[in-house]
């Protein structure tokens, strides 16, 4: 069955729709978009509670959680970071969308709270909202205790479609949602098979045992990281990450080694991604901080 | 079952000057208050979902769960529900101000609940609106886990309205709509008594990182804690209000009765035996006191006591099927007690699931409800006079 839900798109939308088709160069507002990028760049930055990092075109985008939801930011080729978008609600997550991203929530639906809705928005290369839509709506203020919570998953950006997974929010869970940003049309029908340009988001579901050394008393197990297009990430020494996709493991990463460093200690949570052009990543020695690096690819 | 109202001729006086000093209540008519009330009645009720009693001026008022809020009503002598207002939201609670009454929540305070902001609503006895205002805006809608920003009533002492919200002890005065206290909430339990809020404070510098408590056999090592009382925005040491309590004993204190309760009501003595003891009590007019028990040792023959906890924290325990004993503040300090006649067929334990009950009383009037386990939701409740 094929329906449309409560679709709010912005009125730049039908412009910017088109520049966010990958391919599609350009960018809805030239001032605020990122400056270029040199061919060869690294530079470190420090965040707060960091969620989520996604690797874009010549910028990096950072998931930040605050006090009341979580904070979107692009971070360009010297480390600066612009917030973009500050958004209420829980089970906050990014990926790639053409040269900016999608996030999705799952937020108060009213202006009493009496729903609770997944939403999912398109931000551009600029950081700019250009489409949003709402993909769920159940009844209740959001819910989210003892790890049962109400969330809503990116599972991938089929061509200019983007493939998404809600859990607890309707009656039936979980649920696909399919949405095309360029019209707005959603659908939850059953996902047709994934053409050639499929790209998965990194999966909140990672196995991290499959990419551990076996248990051992004298070291701590590897940080391990999900990245786009079922890429995973292992700090495998000081400063040294390597990847892989699926379980094939490619090439190492040199990162800062004052950073990127796994003490006799509990597992750090490292948060890792890489594109075309740009690597990322955070890992958090010490809660709250999250230290961050990004370099060319 | 009904009952004989005390000094109704002071009540009704009393009432008369309450609503005058209410003056500038809103453009509204108000709606006419209270009826002429009976020195006696008794009356029952039904409501769904109740979740909050106050005994009132010749009423009561009631919270209802109402979708994403609360329903507040007034319920007059005869048992009739009248539905005042509905409050969206979380958190809802009220308590008893001047012959009117004040409720607290959580709730959206921006467009598509961008932001929250803790509200407080100011009724009449006609539950006309006195004053509506609200403070600690911040960013983020609600969620219904109880996991976030909660609100937490504490009382309402000298038009002050006091409340925790997140973590941070607010006081609000209703008559000027300023914020006249704002802390963070300390370690210890806090209690809104006599003088203002109290904390309990750890001295013992030993206190913090000790390994927990003892096993069987041995005694659970002493701590030195003093009460300490909010004054202009400072925690003061209360002079002579330092004692030895046990961990437990601090961790498990609550507020009781216009006292501050450190015992736990009931204890396992060696040889399988369980006895009630006496609750080691502290109050700003009588210090340290020994109050109780007010509960009954466990049994296996005998459900354990409902309990509800009323207005100036009271605590009711629903001893056997009509008897309700209320601990109180009363003339003998924290923690007095006295015995009320409830209706047997409303007010009942059943051997089996615990019911759910809510209670509140004052000088002259007494009102609750229990849910039975069986019929989930649905409140059976009653209102009446209190003997003198």
């Amino acid at each position: 069955m094929s329906h449309r839900g409560a679709r709010r798109l912005v009125p730049v939308l039908s412009v910017c729709a088109i520049v966010l088709v990958p391919g599609c160069g350009g960018g809805g507002d030239d001032e605020a978009a990122p400056p270029s990028a040199p061919s060869e760049f690294a530079a470190v930055f420090d965040v707060e509670r960091p969620l989520g990092v996604v690797a874009g075109v010549d910028q990096a985008w950072v998931l930040t959680e605050v006090d009341g939801g979580a904070a979107v930011s692009r971070v360009d080729h010297t480390g600066e970071r612009t917030e973009v978008a500050r958004l209420t609600g829980q089970s906050h997550e990014m990926a790639p969308y053409g040269d900016g991203v999608v996030v999705v929530r799952v937020t108060c639906g009213g202006d009493d709270c009496e729903d609770t809705v997944a939403e999912a928005r398109v931000l551009d290369r600029a950081g700019e909202l250009v489409a949003e839509e709402e993909i769920a709506r159940g009844e209740g203020a959001p819910y989210c205790e003892s790890g049962t919570c109400d969330t809503v998953d990116i599972l991938g950006v089929n061509g200019d479609v983007v493939w998404l997974e809600t859990h607890d929010i309707l009656p039936a869970s979980p649920v696909f949602v399919s949405w095309d940003p360029t019209t707005g049309r959603t659908s939850s029908d059953q996902p047709e098979d994934r053409g050639a340009d499929w790209h998965p988001a990194p999966s909140r579901r990672l196995d991290y045992d499959r990419y551990q050394r076996p248990r051992n008393l004298e070291f701590a197990p590897e940080p391990v990281a999900a990245g786009q297009d079922d890429q995973v990430f292992v700090l495998e020494s000081d400063g040294v990450i390597r990847r892989y996709v699926g379980f094939v493991a490619q090439e190492t990463i040199d990162v800062p080694a004052d950073l990127f460093f796994q003490p006799f200690d509990s597992t750090r949570l490292l948060l890792f991604d890489m594109g075309p052009s740009v690597a990322v990543g955070c890992i958090q020695q010490e809660y709250p901080a999250g230290a961050c690096w990004l370099g060319s690819s | 079952m009904s009952g004989r109202c005390r000094a109704a001729l002071g009540l009704s006086v009393g009432v008369l000057v309450l609503v005058a000093g209410c003056s500038g209540s809103g453009d509204d008519e108000p709606e006419p208050a209270a009826r002429d009330v009976p020195a006696e009645f008794s009356a029952t009720f039904e409501v769904d979902s109740p979740s909050q009693v106050v005994a009132g001026n010749d009423q009561a008022w009631l919270l209802t769960a109402e979708g994403s809020g609360v329903t507040l009503s007034r319920i007059d002598s005869t048992g009739g529900v009248d539905e005042v207002v509905r409050l969206p939201g979380q958190g809802a609670a009220m308590a008893p101000y001047r012959d009117g009454v004040v409720v607290t929540r959580l709730a959206c305070a921006a467009e598509e609940c961008e932001e929250t902001a803790v509200k407080v609503l100011v009724l009449d006895a006609a539950g006309a609106t006195v004053a509506e205002d609200e403070f600690a805006r911040e960013f983020g809608g609600l969620d219904s886990s109880g996991e976030g920003r909660g609100v937490q009533l504490m009382g309402v002492q000298d038009d002050v309205v006091w409340l925790d919200a997140g973590g941070q002890l607010i006081g609000h005065d209703v008559t000027t709509g300023r914020t006249v206290a704002e802390v963070p909430s300390p370690q210890g339990m806090t209690c809104l008594l006599e003088g203002g809020l109290h904390t309990f404070v750890p001295l013992d510098g030993e206190y913090f990182g000790h390994p927990g408590i003892s096993y069987a056999g041995v005694p659970d090592p002493q701590y030195e804690f003093e009460f300490h009382r909010l004054v202009d925005g400072s925690w003061t040491p209360v002079p002579d209000s330092r004692r030895l309590l046990t961990d437990v004993q601090f961790q498990l204190a609550t507020c009781t009765g216009g006292g501050v309760g450190t015992n736990t009501a009931r204890v396992y003595v060696e040889g399988a035996e369980f006895e009630a003891v006496t609750s080691v009590v502290w109050s700003p007019s009588s210090g340290w006191v020994e109050r109780g028990p007010y509960l009954a040792p466990p049994s296996l023959t005998v459900a354990p006591e409902p309990t509800a906890t009323g207005q100036g924290d009271q605590l009711f325990v629903l001893q056997r099927a009509g008897v309700m004993r209320r601990w109180f503040a009363g003339p003998d300090g924290p923690m007095s007690s006295e015995i009320l006649e409830v209706p047997a067929d409303i007010f009942v334990q059943p051997f089996g699931p615990s019911v759910w009950m809510l209670f509140d009383a004052n000088s002259s009037l007494a009102v609750g409800c229990v849910e039975q386990s069986e019929v989930p939701g649905v409140g059976e409740c009653w209102i009446g006079s209190v003997d003198e």
